[in-house]
């Protein structure tokens, strides 16, 4: 019977043979790529199409797509690298880019860019393809420039007296807005919030109001800069707008986006996806630029997603053929129109059949003039986010620190994590 | 001579068998294990390829670090709230099933399915219905006119719904488990107690009780040692929120680990939960070894 | 079994309407579930308050099931729970048989490790363990997600409790009548442990096929995904699609539910035989 033991073994050690020539790439057939991206809400389908078409349109290059929740994707992608089996093109979000560009994980794509036909400087979306450099090297080019827009539901906008055609252009007119919109019980709950703000997991919606009051939270030259007057005006207003039921606290950028197709909040900050999935939940949506701030000012989150290459990838040039691919205007214009998400190049804008099929994209064109990059730059942007910023948001929301000690924790916090 | 060579060939057989099971465990757990403790005594970052050799300076960190006592905290209220939970609910689950009334058998299988669903797709249900505004749970409580709090957002109820859901998923489970140990109380000790005149109530504190203790003890100790290791049900329903009021150790070891890359330190924390639970375990040894013996029955 | 101190009709009633009220609210939570994923989007959202769908829709498991390969996520987690559970099944009674009635030199030392190692969190071993796996070359092929689990610390532990039940006198008849060790293992000893077995199989199964962390780090291409992993990353932290999240959560229970609900019987009677009875 030791017959079954060491038939077991060597069973065991067939089937890990076996296993590992699976993986390998045979010498035949198109070269595969692999590509992951975080993807996976209604552009989804848009996304998969384009690669499908891609993947059809040529013999010599498969892409291999992995769709995944962003957090998961960076999760993974550390790991895959240090392992050395990482994907050969990623697509991620612009404020990741630094910190793995510093780490030396990815591709300098200067010469490539430089022989393209199709990928030309001059004609990219200037603020997202300046955010693909690091250090003077180009590690990125533009996947999806978009910008945050204000959502509105145009029934609570005609139930509490304003014009669903015209809303709020200025901070003014927004907090007159919310005083109406808000709709509270007998008993003082709330039933109708104002707007749905999210704190944490969620798209940049608080830097949004911080620069709209003219604060912001890392200058150029790498310094703190989030403790000042201007931040201090613009968190005491917010703390008084939770206090009165404009939005509840602590909410994910899921559960925001949950309550306004519900019905149940009047207005979200959120980006072109967002669109699908409030008219499919029945909601009758407006769509505007963020309205105008302190002094005048115009600002909104802006950036969105960049495509790079791994460093350690075999198939550099099959990878870059399909950033070409995507970047060229047929291709452009089909994302733009099915995600509403505005094209990556600047000779498209406009392109008179991308605007007219999908009326969003003007909208977002204009929104994306004005778009900062939220912490561009920064190698420790996803560490200053979950133990300085969402800290500071969650207690300054609840009303458990005063702004002034809220914002010196999260100074401090802010330099401490810089010293490490 | 004889028996000894048989005896030998008793224990190179047992050996043999040992052996597959020894080699895959060495292999995939206790050098990984190893190579993290080399790994604690390092300034390791995987991001940056940081290697350097810190001795005890990371197991310092930790415990100078506000957020490690805070996680450590949350750890033991999750365990001193569901173990009990858990234990008591489902032994009192499993004294009514085993009455045997009409329909009992449909509702042991009833409770037990949460058990076999996936923890992420319990946590999409419950994160959905626990809203505080749009969850159907809360709707329902306030229409019957209670004052819901906002059971996930909000830091001084959000452990308590982790909890919770992590004991209804796995009610059912130790029900069962439950129910197999009364199955094996001699009916002729009830009887005995009947005519004695002892009520149900008396028979259970006084026979039930008693003689389920090995089962008990087994259920105590596995759920203390997996709640000090708990992460599924943060890590899918709250990521440690709101306000690292549901950070558990585990939870932060991953976070240091596959968000900061830290290795080094991720590494130190984890080894300190490791003695932990080493310590508990050694504690409840006792349990372990009773519910051996208790196992030699024919 | 013979049923005991049978009750009174008022009694079954009593507690027939308790547990009746108990096993809704504590169904609650799957049935919304199972309704839900038969709402539209604009239901689902646009009155949470109710809970029967006004319309009936199987839109949201058409969408489903044409944005992922649904059948290729089933077929994967049915090699991976399936390929350890087996493995599992053989190497756990295996080594527990040895630990339980074949003490060899420094099996105690062996069965420290083994009660060791189940004291471990998963996510302290994790890297190293990637990290070797990838030196093998298996990460994102069925190898690579078998490897770490053909043998288990809880399994061998509560195999042993079993074996520990059997008396040893079956195991001296089998010395007497020639059989090797093994012969009497697998044709003597294991007949007896069936329900153990049963038991430990489905332990091993709903782990498995519910685990989310190690799939997920193990597969890098969607035709390797298994079903938890393939649904966790179907949405994303800003999704609006919940009716087919929804449907995805009631296709993934269903073949669990099934083979739990065909094997029940044994599993319950296994627990009886292990360790872990009273």
């Amino acid at each position: 019977m030791k017959r079954i033991l060491v038939t077991l073994l060597v069973a065991l050690t067939c089937f890990c043979i076996f296993a590992n020539g699976s993986s390998e790439t045979s010498a035949e057939g198109p070269v595969t790529v692999t590509f992951w991206n975080g993807y996976t809400g209604p552009d989804r389908t848009v996304l998969e199409q384009i690669v499908n078409d891609f993947n059809a349109s040529q013999s010599d290059v498969y892409i291999d797509m992995l769709i995944m929740p962003w957090d998961t994707l960076y999760q993974r992608l550390m790991t895959s690298f240090i392992a050395g089996d990482g994907p050969d093109l990623i697509g991620f979000n612009i404020d990741r880019l630094a910190e793995y560009a510093s780490a030396g994980r990815l591709l300098d794509l200067g010469s490539y860019i430089e022989n393209s036909e199709v990928i030309d400087p001059q004609i990219m979306a200037p603020a997202l393809y300046g955010a693909g450099s690091y250090n003077g090297v180009q590690y990125a080019v533009p996947m999806s420039s978009t910008a945050v827009a204000m959502y509105y539901n145009k029934d609570h906008f005609r139930s509490a007296g304003l014009d669903p055609e015209n809303p709020p252009q200025t901070l003014e007119e927004l907090f007159d807005a919310w005083d109406k919109l808000i709709i509270k019980d007998a008993s003082g709950n709330v039933t109708q919030y104002a707007q749905a703000i999210g704190v944490r997991s969620t798209v940049a919606m608080i830097p949004a109001f911080m620069w709209l009051y003219g604060a912001d939270y890392i200058d150029a030259q790498g310094n703190v800069v989030i403790n000042s007057p201007e931040a201090v005006e613009c968190l005491t207003m917010l703390q008084e707008a939770f206090a009165k039921g404009v939005s509840p606290v602590g909410l994910t950028g899921q559960e925001a986006d949950n309550l306004f197709a519900a019905g149940v909040a009047s207005i979200e900050f959120n980006g072109p996806w967002a669109y699908q999935g409030f008219a499919d939940a029945g909601i009758d949506v407006g769509v505007a630029v963020l309205p105008s701030g302190v002094d005048g000012v115009k600002a909104t989150v802006g950036g969105d997603s960049v495509l790079v290459i791994n460093k350690d990838s075999k198939v550099p040039e099959a990878a870059f053929s399909f950033i070409e691919y995507w970047n060229s205007p047929d291709v452009q214009r089909q994302w733009a129109v099915g995600t509403g998400a505005p094209p990556t190049r600047m000779d498209m804008m406009s392109d008179e059949e991308m605007l007219t099929a999908n009326p969003n994209i003007g909208i977002f064109l204009e929104a994306s003039q004005d778009a900062r990059i939220f912490m561009a730059g920064q190698t420790l942007s996803s560490r200053f986010d979950a133990e300085a910023l969402v800290p500071l948001y969650e207690s300054i929301s609840r009303g458990t620190a005063t702004v002034e000690d809220a914002l010196a924790t999260a100074e401090a916090t802010m330099n401490s994590i810089l010293g490490n | 001579m004889k028996n000894r060579t048989l005896s030998s060939r008793y224990k190179r057989a047992g050996a043999l068998m040992a052996l597959p099971s020894m080699a895959v465990i060495s292999l995939f757990i206790i050098i990984p294990i190893i190579y993290s403790l080399y790994m604690s005594l390092h300034d390791w970052n995987i991001m940056y390829n940081i290697k350097d050799f810190i001795g005890f300076d990371n197991y310092k960190e930790v415990f100078s670090d506000d957020r490690f006592w805070n996680a450590l905290k949350n750890t033991v209220i999750y365990t001193v709230a569901y173990v009990p939970i858990l234990v008591i609910a489902s032994l009192l689950l499993a004294a009514f099933i085993n009455e045997k009334f009409i329909g009992s058998g449909f509702f042991k299988s009833l409770f037990f399915i949460p058990a076999i669903t996936s923890m992420a797709i319990i946590a999409i249900i419950f994160r959905f219905l626990l809203d505080g505004d749009i969850g159907y749970v809360s709707i329902m409580l306030r229409r019957m006119g209670f004052n819901v709090p906002d059971f996930l957002r909000d830091p001084s109820t959000a452990m308590g719904a982790v909890v919770l859901t992590s004991a209804w998923r796995w009610i059912g489970f130790y029900m069962v488990i439950f129910l197999s140990g009364f199955n094996s109380i001699p009916d002729s000790l009830y009887e005995a107690a009947e005519i004695d005149g002892a009520g149900k109530l008396r028979q259970f504190f006084s026979i039930s009780i008693p003689l389920l203790m090995p089962t008990i003890s087994f259920a105590l100790i596995t759920n203390l040692i997996n709640s000090f290791q708990v992460f599924d049900p943060v890590y899918v329903m709250t990521k440690g929120g709101p306000m690292f009021s549901t950070e558990v150790l585990v939870y932060y070891v991953y976070y240091m680990g596959f968000n900061v890359f830290d290795m080094g330190y991720a590494s130190s924390m984890a080894f300190i939960l490791f003695v932990i639970i080493l310590l508990f375990t050694l504690l409840q040894l006792k349990g372990f070894t009773k519910s051996e013996t208790e196992g030699e029955y024919a | 079994m013979i049923r005991r101190n049978k009750l009174s009709m008022p009694a079954n009633i009593i507690l027939l309407v308790c547990f009746a009220v108990v096993g809704i609210i504590f169904m609650l939570p799957l049935l919304w579930m199972l309704f839900s994923s038969l709402k539209t989007e604009a239901a689902i959202m646009g009155a949470p308050g109710v809970f029967f769908p006004d319309d009936y829709t199987l839109e949201n498991f058409h969408i489903l099931l044409t944005q992922i390969p649904f059948f290729r996520f089933l077929v994967n987690s049915f090699i991976f729970a399936g390929g350890v559970t087996l493995s599992s099944l053989l190497l756990d009674s295996l080594a527990g048989y040895a630990f339980a009635k074949l003490k060899f030199k420094g099996s105690s030392v062996c069965f420290l490790i083994v009660l060791i190692s189940m004291m471990i969190p998963f996510q302290i071993t994790m890297i190293p363990l990637y990290l070797f796996m990838n030196k093998m070359h298996v990460i994102n092929t069925f190898a690579g997600l078998i490897l770490p689990r053909l043998t288990n610390a809880f399994g061998i532990y509560f195999m042993r409790q079993s074996f520990l039940s059997v008396p040893n006198d079956l195991i001296d008849a089998g010395r007497i009548d020639g059989l090797s060790e093994f012969g009497i293992f697998f044709r003597i000893i294991i007949p007896v442990v069936v329900s153990s077995l049963s038991t430990l199989a489905v332990f091993h199964f709903m782990y498995n096929w519910n685990d989310f962390l190690w799939p997920m780090l193990m597969t890098s291409s969607q035709n390797m995904q298994t079903l938890p992993v393939g649904l966790a990353l179907f949405q994303g932290e800003h999704t609006m699609q919940h009716g087919p999240m929804f449907a995805g959560a009631v296709l993934s229970i269903l073949p669990i539910l099934i083979i739990f609900l065909c094997a029940q019987k044994t599993f319950i009677k296994g627990i009886a035989l292990s360790g872990i009875k009273g």
